[in-house]
């Protein structure tokens, strides 16, 4: 059938030494589906490409899906550039952002809406806490990859982007289960046999990621392509440790390395570097094999290391199969950097294996175009201010784009916004106030602003600053914003934890404006004045206790009168039929005895 | 005397011992149930509960291993423990300091979790009402012939059980969450069991028919944990949890081991706590029903037998015109010929299960006739 070889699937990972002992790696697999029928009642074939995804963006009217897992740091200064110059990479905790077709934007808005309700029971993530009050429509920060002329395709619907974060999610081992469902071998063949949940989430840093694009091929059959990656930095000192000891354990003194130049006996260390020999394999990294090739691609699945110096790096491929095992020869390939290892055989098991006598001598890291950081200032309840360091350490001015939500407890100021230039050379420094009237003309950093401020409940502030980060110089912005009171039940129930920031989005433009790195900040923990939640339930037992006190003693006075003893008992004895009987019977034994008083 | 009396009380007396002679048939026969459901929710946040989140993986285990599957599994964990930063063994969750068991797996699927697993999100779960953007994978779709077992754990009090540390969820809310459940034929019977401090309150307000519950501790009495792990840190796992599942460990899918064995297996030397069991709800004999009627995930077939042909109603009107109102088009001949093939197919079968209610309700029905003939002639003669 014509229609089942369009889909394809493709699979390979990259490994890329990385400076103090760290390596990167990237698991690609990229599949295409068949062709498509975009008529919400077909019924489309899907055969490599998961079928459980397809009718959900036929429904939704999506066109582009992006979805990032990531936890943990990625080290600019030490590891150098993102993988994928970034754009495969989101911040902490979850980020999703779709493309989506609608005639309006309530439409686009429920379909949203159901799309991450979906994706959380797909992903096992709590995406289904996306809503308005945190859902902002880009305008461009997030480019559009998909390729088809929305008016040609279909009248009169527009095309949105939606975008929403989730810093507080964790990233586990359910997240990672779905994402090899998505793949045709489901992680019992070629690479993605590697992955393992106690292995990808021991990493220092992780970030799995799906891309979703509907494009147009050149025959105008609408097909998805879906491109999977999962990054992980595993430290290699640190995972031979833990293979032997999952805890760490203070190394014994006869163990220890100190150095030689400085006094060491046995009360005195002066411990040295991290060795830079080193011996490892993929079994080393992962805890398995590569469960051989895999049929169902064109292309053979493989495996590529980045360029290293020959003289300190050996790199060779094994493939076993009980205990035979023959080297593996490798191929230079013109779509890879780096030798490769084709995995041919699915009844083989592959294995990478390094050895280094010299870790550090990598080639030269590529040079970072801008680092940014972020942070909070200030410590009080109920206002604070944000403050973004932009760092240029090239000769050149960088031009960016800078994406910004923050919820809507977060009431900022605007007003507020300052511009500190510091040239890194000349240490000049200027300082541009935003209320200023020449701070347009003087200030040549912010090109253009774009500023929708939050609604209470129901709408994020979204920030996107066009920026010209002038060369060798360290640009600052700053901001205030007040912190607002929650409703009691608002309040997550470890408040006092405090409240995630999204990390901002840094676009890096070149000269024609073309998005070629993108990075983002750490998230932030924000914290917001927290009542003591015991309270209500101590003002309502007080409140209750005071009530029932007065109550009762105006009920008492109300309804009770206040005797004597003597007054009782003559009302006693004028009133009752017993005290009367009493009387009589007493009368009458009176009567029998003879006796009077 | 009147005769016509005399033979209403006789026969009155027969009529009563042969519908007591058909229920106790019925009570005895076999869960009348085809599917099986787990709801498995910890509702404790925070790293030192470590130990509830292993009960409930455990638990989940044991259903997955006696085959319960992923789809039918509602798993809520209220915090993320398998990759805290605080856990040693990122991925992994033991409920044994001898680490064998790794329950966290490499197939996990976390239905709710994290600030999802509140009181609202667990009756509406079990109430099954939602919105229409509820994924049904994180519903619970289950019928009247579905089997639930429910296992609950956190801390909890007199009559109460907290919800991550900001809620709870009272007796009262789960026992009209149960009757909600009943009255829209959600379920076959429930199996519940809540391991908590004082647990055994939990249940003393249900009041809806087939369930069975068991609990942890009285009231006044604390659940206690089993034993610590010195490099997690903390305490792993449950007493009342740990020696459920050291009994469970054992069956397997065609196990003849009862609920009643299960009880009986609960000593308050073991548990340090006393267990408590509430059957009055439940019909059955416990020691008729199998572990497997809620842990496992056996298949009976029963044929639905309606009156009415349903996809005749659906797509004719009053008037018997054809209207088309669902995408099924299937013409109504070709739909009575295989209609009847299955049923010859099935009477045929052995392992149709005959749906006892039928047979009580036809005695009953020719009991009344009979009763109301008698009363005639008896009056009759009387006149």
């Amino acid at each position: 059938m014509a229609l089942v070889e369009c889909s394809t699937y493709d699979e390979y990972l990259e490994l890329k030494p990385l400076l103090r002992n760290n390596i990167l790696s990237s698991f690609n697999f990229k599949l295409t589906s068949n062709g498509i029928i975009s008529n919400r009642t077909d019924i489309n074939h899907y055969d490599i490409f998961p079928s459980s995804l397809g009718p959900l963006l036929e429904t939704t009217n999506t066109q582009e899906l992006h979805l990032r897992f990531t936890q943990g740091f990625w080290d600019h200064e030490i590891w150098g550039r993102l993988p994928f110059d970034g754009f495969k990479s989101g911040g902490t905790g979850v980020e999703v952002w779709a493309n989506m077709n609608g005639d309006t934007k309530d439409e686009v808005y429920q379909n949203w809406i159901i799309l991450a309700n979906s994706l959380s029971a797909f992903f096992c993530a709590s995406l289904n806490f996306i809503d308005s009050s945190t859902t902002t429509f880009p305008r461009s920060c997030f480019s559009s990859n998909s390729t088809i002329d929305i008016n040609n395709n279909n009248n009169n619907n527009t095309s949105y982007l939606l975008r929403s974060a989730l810093p507080r999610e964790p990233v586990c081992t359910e997240n990672l289960t779905p994402f090899l469902k998505l793949l045709p071998t489901r992680g019992k063949a070629g690479i993605s046999s590697l992955l393992d949940g106690h292995k990808v989430f021991d990493a220092e840093w992780n970030s799995m990621s799906i891309d979703i694009i509907k494009r147009m091929k050149e025959d105008q059959t609408l097909i998805y392509e879906m491109d999977i990656k999962i990054n992980l930095v595993v430290n290699i000192p640190k995972k031979l440790s833990k293979n032997i000891n999952q805890i760490p354990k203070p190394i014994p003194g006869e163990e220890l390395r100190c150095d030689p130049t400085k006094k060491s006996d046995i009360y005195h260390c002066f411990p040295l570097d991290e060795p830079v020999n080193y011996e490892w394999d993929l079994e080393t990294l992962f805890g398995k094999d590569i469960n051989g090739g895999i049929y169902i691609s064109e292309r053979q699945s493989r495996v590529c290391m980045a360029n290293v110096d020959e003289n300190y790096w050996k790199i060779s491929g094994i493939k076993k199969k009980n205990d035979d095992l023959t080297f593996l020869e490798p191929k230079v390939l013109t779509d890879s950097y780096g030798t490769c290892f084709e995995l041919e055989d699915a009844a083989y098991n592959y294995d990478i294996k390094f050895e280094t006598s010299d870790s550090t001598k990598l080639p030269p890291m590529e040079p970072i175009p801008i680092t940014v950081s972020r942070s909070l200032t200030g410590y009080s309840q109920d206002s604070g201010g944000f403050r973004t360091i932009f760092q240029n350490p090239s000769s050149t001015e960088t031009e960016l784009i800078y994406f910004e939500t923050m919820p809507w407890y977060m009431r900022v100021y605007l007003h507020t916004m300052e511009l500190t230039i510091v040239n890194n050379i000349n240490k000049t420094k200027n300082v541009y106030h935003i209320i200023n009237s020449e701070f347009d003309e003087k200030n040549k950093v912010i090109k253009n602003v774009y500023y929708k401020p939050e609604k209470d409940r129901s709408k994020p502030s979204h920030l996107e600053l066009t920026l010209m980060i002038p060369a060798d110089s360290t640009v600052t912005i700053t901001y205030q914003f007040d912190k607002s009171l929650l409703l009691y039940a608002e309040y997550p129930p470890d408040a006092n934890h405090g409240f995630d920031i999204d990390p901002a989005v840094v676009t890096v433009l070149d000269e024609s404006r073309k998005e070629v790195y993108q990075l983002r900040t750490t998230s932030l923990l924000l914290t917001l004045p927290t009542p003591d939640f015991s309270m209500p339930y101590n003002v309502i037992i007080l409140t209750s206790t005071i009530m029932t006190l007065i109550f009762g003693a105006l009920f008492n006075m109300l309804i009770k009168r206040v005797l004597s003893v003597e007054e009782y008992d003559e009302i006693v004895g004028q009133s009752s039929i017993i005290s009367k009987l009493k009387t009589r019977i007493q009368l009458f034994k009176k009567k029998l005895t003879g006796k009077t008083d | 005397m009147n005769l016509g009396g005399v033979i209403i009380y006789v026969v009155l007396v027969l009529a009563t011992f042969v519908v007591s002679q058909e229920q106790l048939i019925e009570s005895n026969d076999d869960s009348r149930h085809t599917n099986n459901w787990a709801v498995l929710i910890s509702t404790s946040r925070f790293w030192f509960n470590y130990r509830h989140m292993a009960n409930v993986l455990s638990m989940y285990r044991t259903v997955k291993k006696l085959g319960i599957p992923d789809s039918q599994i509602i798993l809520m964990l209220a915090d993320d423990i398998a990759c805290n930063p605080r856990n040693a063994f990122p991925g992994s969750v033991f409920n044994n300091a001898d680490r064998a068991i790794d329950l966290y797996g490499d197939n996990i699927e976390v239905d709710y979790r994290g600030y999802e697993v509140t009181v609202e999100n667990f009756i509406r779960l079990l109430t099954d009402r939602w919105g229409p953007e509820q994924p049904s994978s994180k519903r619970l779709l289950t019928d009247e012939r579905s089997n639930i077992f429910i296992y609950m754990t956190g801390h909890g009090g007199d009559e109460f059980l907290k919800f991550q540390d900001a809620e709870e969820i009272s007796s009262y809310d789960l026992a009209d969450a149960f009757e909600q459940m009943y009255e829209k034929k959600r379920y076959n019977e429930i199996f519940f069991m809540i391991d908590t401090c004082q647990a055994n309150t939990m249940y003393t307000k249900f009041y809806s028919p087939n369930i069975l519950a068991v609990g942890s501790s009285r009231l006044n009495e604390s659940s206690y944990s089993h034993h610590s792990d010195i490099e997690i840190g903390v305490a792993v796992i449950d007493r009342f949890t740990y020696f459920n599942l050291d009994f469970l460990e054992n069956i397997d899918k065609n196990s003849n081991k009862t609920i009643q064995d299960l009880i009986d297996s609960y000593t308050f030397e073991n548990i340090h706590s006393h267990a408590g069991v509430r059957k009055d709800l439940f019909k059955r004999d416990l020691s008729n029903v199998l572990i497997t009627d809620f842990f496992g995930n056996v298949q009976k077939v029963v044929i639905d037998e309606p009156d009415e042909d349903i996809l005749y109603i659906a797509n004719h009107d009053e008037n018997g015109n054809y209207v088309n109102k669902t995408f099924v088009t299937v013409e109504e001949d070709d739909l009575k010929i295989k209609k009847h093939e299955i049923d010859v197919k099935f009477d045929s079968s052995d392992e149709v299960t005959n749906n006892p209610i039928h047979s009580v309700e036809k005695t009953g029905r020719i009991l009344l006739i009979l009763i109301a003939v008698i009363w005639l002639i008896s009056s009759y003669k009387f006149i």
